[in-house]
């Protein structure tokens, strides 16, 4: 068995473990912070909540299959281990770039909100 | 397998990954006090927003400890090396983890400061509004 192999062997359950729990985790938590967001209207916020996890899923999983490609021919051991730890670093600096993003955007939103509830009121 | 550089990832790696699971364990358990008073009592949306701190605080920490891993420009090193790169890494992954928390620590300190400020605000504007009905 080449290192080439090996690496994909330990490289994509990994990636795809990740890509699965993180992505469940990120829609079951964020559904309370949308919600909070679209207030009384629930279905709105489930239906962006399952459109972000899609547009998740699509990211994460074309990046993975992607990033295979570029690999080329891995010839020693420290190599295997170079490569698939530098693509998984990869992987997470981007999802959490692309989560403290969401999170900010979030924070935007609820505070506008906020202010403009805050002057519409009778006050 | 009797080459260093492999021997220094494969201890560099348990060691990494242990310390980010502490530091986060740790941080994430005691900011949920925090949270619990920046959202009110509000209990389900403070953790929840607990853990995504937690999950983006694990995501960008496992990155940069995975990122940092590589030795570059050699293909083997002696024992001294061995020490002095697992060292060098090891130091930068713990003061990163540290700006991290610090980080971590000025955003609950500022949703801190925003709700009580948001309440003084409205606090002020009842008493506005009140004053306004007894003067007419």
């Amino acid at each position: 068995m080449s290192w080439n192999e090996i690496a994909y062997m330990v490289y994509l359950p990994i990636s795809i473990y990740e890509t699965v729990v993180v992505g469940y985790r990120f829609h079951k938590h964020g559904l309370h912070l949308i919600s909070d967001l679209f207030a009384p209207n629930v279905m709105l916020a489930k239906t962006t909540n399952n459109s972000l996890l899609v547009g998740y899923y699509l990211v994460n999983m074309g990046w993975i299959t992607l990033s295979i490609n570029l690999w080329g021919s891995i010839e020693t051991a420290a190599m295997t281990f170079l490569i698939v730890t530098r693509s998984l670093s990869m992987i997470f600096i981007v999802l959490a770039v692309l989560h403290y993003n969401n999170i900010f955007w979030l924070y935007y939103f609820s505070t506008r909100q906020h202010l403009l509830k805050f002057l519409t009121s009778k006050h | 397998m009797d080459n260093y550089i492999v021997k220094a990832y494969l201890v560099y790696l348990p060691i990494a990954l242990i310390l980010t699971l502490i530091v986060a364990r740790i941080f994430f358990r005691n900011s949920k006090i925090f949270m619990s008073d920046i959202f009110r009592g509000r209990m389900e949306i403070a953790n929840s927003t607990n853990k995504l701190f937690e999950l983006g605080f694990y995501l960008l920490s496992l990155g940069f400890a995975l990122f940092i891993m590589q030795v570059t420009g050699v293909y083997d090193i002696t024992r001294q090396q061995f020490f002095e790169i697992l060292s060098k890494k090891v130091g930068t992954l713990t003061v990163f983890l540290g700006v991290m928390v610090f980080f971590n620590l000025y955003m609950l300190f500022r949703g801190k400061k925003k709700t009580s400020e948001n309440e003084r605000l409205r606090k002020r504007a009842e008493q506005l509004a009140q004053q306004r009905l007894a003067n007419q």
